[in-house]
């Protein structure tokens, strides 16, 4: 189980940093949602540091 | 540019050197806390290599070791979501080669795509991406393997101060985004939520609505600009390993022309 979590994360985490490297040309994002991806990561963030177990 | 031709990759050196000490006391922190919450050794290191992403990493051990593993990977992916449109920004730089693609894609994090989009010189940009992606993979991974030790050695994660070392390694590399007026609002709502959660939800869930902070966008404010007109990679510009050294934007310089990422 822990080793299929962590797979799982590690392909999906390397198949979104190919697929912007490969999709360049066609794949057009949006200003609204490419300045909303890191702020989502902000706020997991921040959540797990003020509610660390 | 008047600069002399040799001053910017010495800069660029010594950020590749000061990345590579923040990288490895993050990093270390990051491997002791793992074993302090009792993972296998060699989760750490699994993790440290093939997700390559160190607030993923802490996100997930964090929620492994509260036993919910699909909010960890749930949680983890949003998390790393934010290398697409990274992704998207530094394709030219990566280049067409398929062995460049394959392998730079993997090097990607928040600080490389940062310092990358701070040259404006295609040479320079990619000498930056690969010189502080490899920096980075390696001193990240040495970290670990320090983390590792320290935290087995010790036993007891209190006697060095571990237990601290998780909301410090996390906000190490959580810092340089907040430095967004938006981002840091958001953030701030979603670990509210959260906190408030953290009684009723099952482990896991509160991280995740966290999400909900993005409502903190939707609050009218007077004077304030609609997000779509702002600046993409907020985070990107300044985040991971930022706060060890000044503004990479600042250091290319008085160049005419160069395109900042704070407009």
């Amino acid at each position: 189980m822990l080793i299929a979590a962590i797979l799982t994360l590690a392909v999906g985490t390397y198949t979104m940093r190919l697929g912007g490297v490969l999709l360049r040309d066609r794949l057009e994002l949006s200003d609204r949602l490419q300045r909303l991806l890191p702020m989502t990561a902000a706020a997991l963030l921040a959540a797990l540091a003020t509610t660390a177990p | 540019m008047r600069t002399p031709r040799r001053t910017p990759d010495r800069t660029l050196l010594r950020d590749a050197l000061a990345i590579a000490a923040a990288m490895i006391a993050v990093g270390a922190s990051f491997g002791a806390i793992a074993i302090a919450y009792g993972m296998p050794t060699w989760v750490p290191f699994v993790m440290s290599t093939a997700v390559f992403a160190g607030g993923a990493q802490f996100l997930a051990v964090g929620l492994l070791a509260a036993g919910n593993p699909f909010a960890a990977v749930l949680a983890g992916l949003l998390l790393n979501a934010r290398h697409l449109p990274f992704g998207l920004a530094v394709s030219a730089t990566v280049g067409p080669r398929w062995r460049d693609r394959l392998i730079g894609s993997h090097l990607m994090t928040d600080e490389v795509v940062a310092f990358t989009l701070a040259q404006t010189d295609p040479v320079r940009r990619r000498r930056t991406y690969w010189l502080i992606g490899i920096t980075l993979f390696t001193s990240w991974n040495i970290g670990t393997a320090l983390g590792v030790w320290l935290g087995g050695a010790t036993g007891d994660p209190a006697t060095l101060g571990l237990d601290a070392a998780f909301p410090a390694g996390l906000l190490a590399l959580l810092m340089p985004s907040l430095r967004d007026r938006d981002t840091r609002l958001v953030a701030l709502l979603g670990a509210a939520v959260a906190v408030a959660l953290t009684p009723i939800l099952p482990a896991g869930l509160p991280v995740l609505c966290a999400l909900l902070g993005l409502a903190a966008l939707f609050i009218p404010r007077r004077g304030r600009t609609a997000p779509a007109g702002r600046p993409a990679f907020p985070a990107a510009h300044a985040s991971g390993v930022a706060h060890a050294r000044p503004d990479p934007v600042r250091q290319s310089g008085p160049a005419p022309g160069a395109e900042t990422e704070e407009a």
